[in-house]
């Protein structure tokens, strides 16, 4: 059943592609797909088909990668292997010279720029007594333009220790964050396409601007029962471009110097 | 350098005898892992060899350097990734790529064995256009007997990524190939 051909209407229905797919992937049927399929014999037959696929994709990948070394593989590697130096260490010819000269080069450029380093004119500190504008949150890994660096509204005043909490949290996340990178990294990871990065990228300028905003956008996202807002909350996730960002594009993006955002996504504050 | 190793102490040249032993036992646990991702990304027998043994070589070069010799399959394994793809940017080989070594036994007609053909180029096709990522996370999970640990430890990744990546690479070539 094709897209193109197909009998069921349903396949217009947003969301319920994307259910089809997810059952045909994983085998988990949710229940209005279920009770769909068991009156539709079209969309069955497309459920089917599509597991097949899956089936056949997952097959052919196993293929792609099980291919043996070669009976002389080990050979041929210690054949190039003896072509190389020991591993480790190896002084050779030539490095004494270039060595000496290398720190002969250094000391000269250190002894000439330290007066100019010494000169708090050359600092890279900014010497203007105007301060920048400072966004309401604690330490960030981006920079928040000044366009959006509005103070919050007075509706959103009422949150300002719910903000000044969260703000905390996100500094600590932050350092936290960085000492978990230099090992393993531990985070939630949400993937994002080309075309949705923009979007994203201004979400979280909103979010760095006004947290409990963007507390509260998150806390709406979902069905809450008994109209309560259940707190829950994500520490921090990592937000990543899927595909490689153009060059042109890291003057809009504001990525840490890694390319990730990191954007604190805890509504526990918003939903009080 | 023979020169040099005569007046070493001995102590230095049996560090290099267990490296070179160490190296050895790596050499002949990871062959099979290296070939098999440097096919993934090649597909061409010949190719996926020569890329696995330069790989080898490589980490021959900077094995004294590796601190954690635990990490050596992982740290391999981005080194073959790399080294295949450079093959691949370099030569362009795309369309040389030789398919017949690898292929499931035949189907019993010809319409079959066109389908099988056909729908193994379009799979190709699809994962080449795969976002990194999501590539390196579906070849290394397809080797046999890598689960999602596994292929999380060889990544240096949690393994909540490693199975979203690679259900999203999954969802990517179902939606590519429906």
């Amino acid at each position: 059943m094709r897209e193109g051909k197909m009998i069921c209407g349903k396949f217009r229905e947003d969301g319920f592609r994307e259910a089809l797919t997810e059952a045909a992937l994983t085998g988990a049927v949710d229940t209005t797909l279920r009770g769909h399929l068991a009156e539709c014999a079209g969309c069955r037959a497309e459920l089917e088909r599509l597991a097949a696929l899956a089936g056949a994709i997952d097959r052919g990948v196993a293929v792609m990668t099980s291919a043996e070394p070669s009976p002389g593989f080990a050979a041929h590697v210690r054949a190039r292997v003896a072509e190389e130096p020991a591993p480790g260490f190896v002084w050779r010819r030539g490095w004494v010279p270039a060595t000496v000269a290398g720190v002969a080069v250094l000391a000269l450029a250190a002894w000439l720029l330290w007066p100019v380093a010494q000169n708090p004119e050359n600092s890279g500190a900014p010497q203007t007594t105007e301060r920048a504008p400072v966004a309401p949150v604690a330490p960030a890994p981006l920079q928040v333009p000044p366009s959006i660096e509005a103070p919050p509204s007075p509706k959103l005043a009422e949150h300002a220790g719910g903000v000044e909490h969260a703000a905390n949290k996100l500094g600590r996340a932050s350092r936290a964050t960085a000492a978990a990178r230099s090992e393993t990294p531990a985070l939630p990871e949400v993937l994002v396409s080309g075309d949705e990065w923009a979007q994203v990228v201004k979400l979280y300028r909103l979010g760095q601007a006004r947290p409990a905003a963007a507390g509260a956008l998150v806390a709406r996202s979902f069905t809450p029962p008994e109209d309560k807002v259940l707190p829950f909350g994500i520490e921090f996730i990592q937000i990543k471009p899927l595909e490689a960002t153009k060059p042109g594009e890291r003057e809009v993006n504001p990525p840490a110097p890694d390319g990730v955002l990191r954007m604190n996504v805890d509504s526990k504050e918003a939903a009080r | 350098m023979d020169a040099m190793a005569q007046v070493l102490p001995e102590s230095l040249v049996s560090l290099d005898a267990a490296l070179e032993r160490e190296f050895e036992q790596r050499l002949a646990d990871s062959s099979a892992l290296a070939v098999r991702v440097a096919m993934g990304v090649l597909r061409n027998r010949a190719d996926a060899e020569d890329v696995a043994q330069e790989s080898f070589v490589r980490a021959y070069r900077n094995f004294a350097g590796l601190r954690d010799r635990e990490k050596f399959r992982g740290w391999l394994v981005r080194i073959v990734w790399r080294l295949a793809l450079d093959r691949i940017r370099a030569q362009k080989r795309r369309e040389r790529r030789e398919l017949a070594a690898l292929r499931q036994p035949a189907p019993p007609t010809v319409e079959d064995v066109a389908a099988s053909r056909e729908f193994e180029r379009r799979l190709e096709a699809a994962i080449d256009a795969l976002p990194e990522k999501l590539r390196m996370v579906l070849l290394l999970a397809g080797v046999e007997g890598h689960d999602m640990n596994e292929v999380a430890s060889l990544l240096g990744l949690p393994q909540g990524t490693v199975k979203s990546r690679l259900h999203l690479a999954r969802k990517r070539l179902l939606e590519a190939l429906r």
